[in-house]
């Protein structure tokens, strides 16, 4: 079933914005998330690109600063809620699964 | 000495990035990299025979009328870049990267988004344009077909006709199984992804698209073989290089224009006009081309000599006069003087009919001289014998008149004993009976129309030459 935008997060997403919440560049934000996973979650480039561009069209990250070809971005108030929401919504799961285990 | 540049031509299609992919690492592992797509071929340069990884994108903005990448698709070279991916080439909204690196991360890593980079710029390109082609393949072949309905006996009887109709629906055809193919793919990797599962894998019917361009060669071929044997030839040739010509230059304007940096709309709107203008051009050429190959063809090469005639009423008018061998001529049937007379015989072979017309004219108009014309038809399959002939039963019948209840033509059965025939019609008006005749044999349709009311006998003896076979 279609999923509403960003009602809920992928795991890249979640990563993205967690790490938005420092002002960050494209690529910072891939070695960043590796490096907070242990790289167990991996955003590849294209995926990367294509996820900032969504993000910024839905106002959930701004742009900051522009250096040459790289652009810097950081989370907005619209995308912390969706983050917390996020984080929220993971723990339900987690206290669903603990109460009925 | 080894080349270092070497082309070929691809049957890939646009969508079909996993056979690409295999394909170009496949090249790289004989020592050939991609460096460059054009609508005519790819060409690969000599490199080390490697293991090279090769992953198509595909970035719905970029235009194969672009100058140079977009500020955004610079960033989204700059980010594969850092990942240890180097830009191959791109063929429009197709980005194809290489990585000789063995644990490089993947380009794409949430299925979903990728599936939706890919299917947005589909949208952009690829489905439109198989969408127009195959609406304009579907038209022609209607087209085609509607001719084919009104003049069944001349264009079944011509093979260039046949084989446009099969090089339109071999347009068609190929158009589909993109569409379908690609409608397939994305909606099972649309409903894998919902899953969380990948995007499946193209399926891109190479061997059916080789079999396909197999049959574009040999309708091609085809096509030329018959127009030899026409010997108009030259209108073929002068058609292809044509074409050839505006779709060279055509592809030559984008390229320059977006050498000199002119932006994608400016190029967009010139590219399309050049495309309009010189199609144009094209069909006034090669118009002005037959004409005069016409021209060339009674003057030089037919047996047709110009002459002048004086009608009865002292009004001269001047004639192509023929001197072709024909089967049946008047003189074989009725004794006359008159020696200036116009044998002109046509004949058109196809793989379904052969068309034989002859006509035995008489330019001065005498009242008092005969004449006469008839058409042999051999019809070479069995299905098809029904609808030549009842095209002949109609063709003089007024569908108004029949309607309205008015005189009409009609033919009538006859004794086809006479004709030595299977089944024989004469040609009436009204209840007035005409000198035109129509019979079958076999698989021979023959109409003769005489310039008097035959007897039995000549009846027989037309029957008789015109049944025989060559």
């Amino acid at each position: 079933m279609p999923r509403e935008k960003f009602q809920t997060l992928t795991e890249q997403m979640y990563y993205i914005l967690l790490v938005l919440r420092e002002e960050c560049y494209g690529m910072d934000i891939m070695t960043r998330i590796q490096l907070m996973t242990n790289e167990r979650v991996i955003v590849g480039p294209g995926t990367l690109y294509n996820l900032l561009e969504q993000f910024e069209q839905a106002q959930m990250i701004r742009e900051t600063k522009v250096e040459g070809r790289k652009r810097s971005y950081i989370i907005t108030d619209m995308g912390l809620e969706a983050l917390q929401r996020e984080y929220h919504r993971l723990n339900r799961m987690i206290f669903d699964y603990e109460s009925h285990t | 000495m080894k080349r270092d540049r070497k082309r070929r031509i691809e049957s890939f299609r646009f969508n079909d990035f996993d056979a690409i992919e295999k394909h170009l690492a496949n090249m790289a592992r004989k020592g050939w990299h991609i460096e460059k797509i054009t609508p005519f071929y790819w060409q690969y340069k000599r490199i080390d025979p490697t293991e090279r990884h090769y992953t198509i994108t595909y970035f719905a903005q970029a235009s194969d009328f672009s100058p140079y990448p977009s500020s955004n698709q610079e960033r989204f070279y700059d980010y594969c870049n850092e990942c240890g991916y180097q830009l191959a080439v791109t063929w429009a909204q197709m980005q194809i990267f290489y990585t000789d690196s063995e644990d490089a991360i993947p380009i794409e890593t949430d299925e979903a988004l990728k599936l939706n980079s890919i299917h947005q710029a589909m949208k952009k390109n690829f489905l439109p344009s198989t969408v127009v082609l195959i609406v304009l393949a579907i038209f022609q072949i209607l087209m085609q077909v509607s001719s084919i309905m009104r003049m069944p006996i001349m264009q079944l009887s011509n093979n260039v006709y046949l084989s446009v109709i099969f090089a339109w629906s071999i347009v068609a055809i190929s158009g589909f199984i993109s569409l379908i193919g690609y409608f397939k793919w994305w909606r099972a990797s649309k409903k894998a992804t919902e899953l969380g599962g990948t995007c499946m894998p193209t399926k891109g019917h190479r061997n059916l698209n080789k079999v396909l361009l197999l049959l574009s060669i040999g309708v091609f071929l085809w096509m030329l073989m018959t127009l030899y044997e026409d010997q108009y030839i030259w209108i073929g040739i002068a058609s292809i290089g044509l074409i050839t010509m505006v779709i060279f230059g055509v592809n030559y304007i984008k390229t320059k224009l977006k050498a000199v940096g002119v932006s994608r709309k400016t190029n967009m709107t010139v590219t399309v006009i050049s495309a309009i203008v010189l199609s144009f051009i094209m069909m006034g050429l090669l118009t002005t081309f037959v004409f005069k190959l016409v021209d060339y063809h009674r003057a030089h090469q037919s047996t047709a000599v110009e002459r002048t005639f004086s009608s009865p009423n002292g009004t001269k008018h001047t004639r192509y006069v023929h001197d072709d061998p024909m089967p049946l001529i008047v003189e074989q049937l009725k004794a006359t003087e008159f020696d200036d007379y116009s044998y002109e015989a046509r004949d058109n072979n196809s793989i379904l009919l052969r068309w034989q017309q002859y006509d035995q004219r008489d330019y001065t108009f005498d009242p008092d001289v005969l004449t006469m014309y008839y058409d042999i038809i051999d019809v070479k399959y069995d299905w098809l014998f029904d609808y030549c002939f009842d095209y002949y039963l109609q063709q003089y019948v007024d569908d108004y008149a029949v309607e309205e209840g008015f005189k009409t033509n009609r033919y009538r059965e006859i004794d086809a004993s006479i004709w030595q025939a299977d089944v024989a019609y004469q040609l009436y008006y009204s209840d007035e009976p005409s000198e035109t005749f129509l019979f079958c044999k076999g698989n021979r349709i023959v109409k003769i129309g005489y310039d008097w009311m035959p007897t039995e006998a000549e009846m027989t003896f037309s029957a008789e030459t015109l049944l025989r076979d060559d």
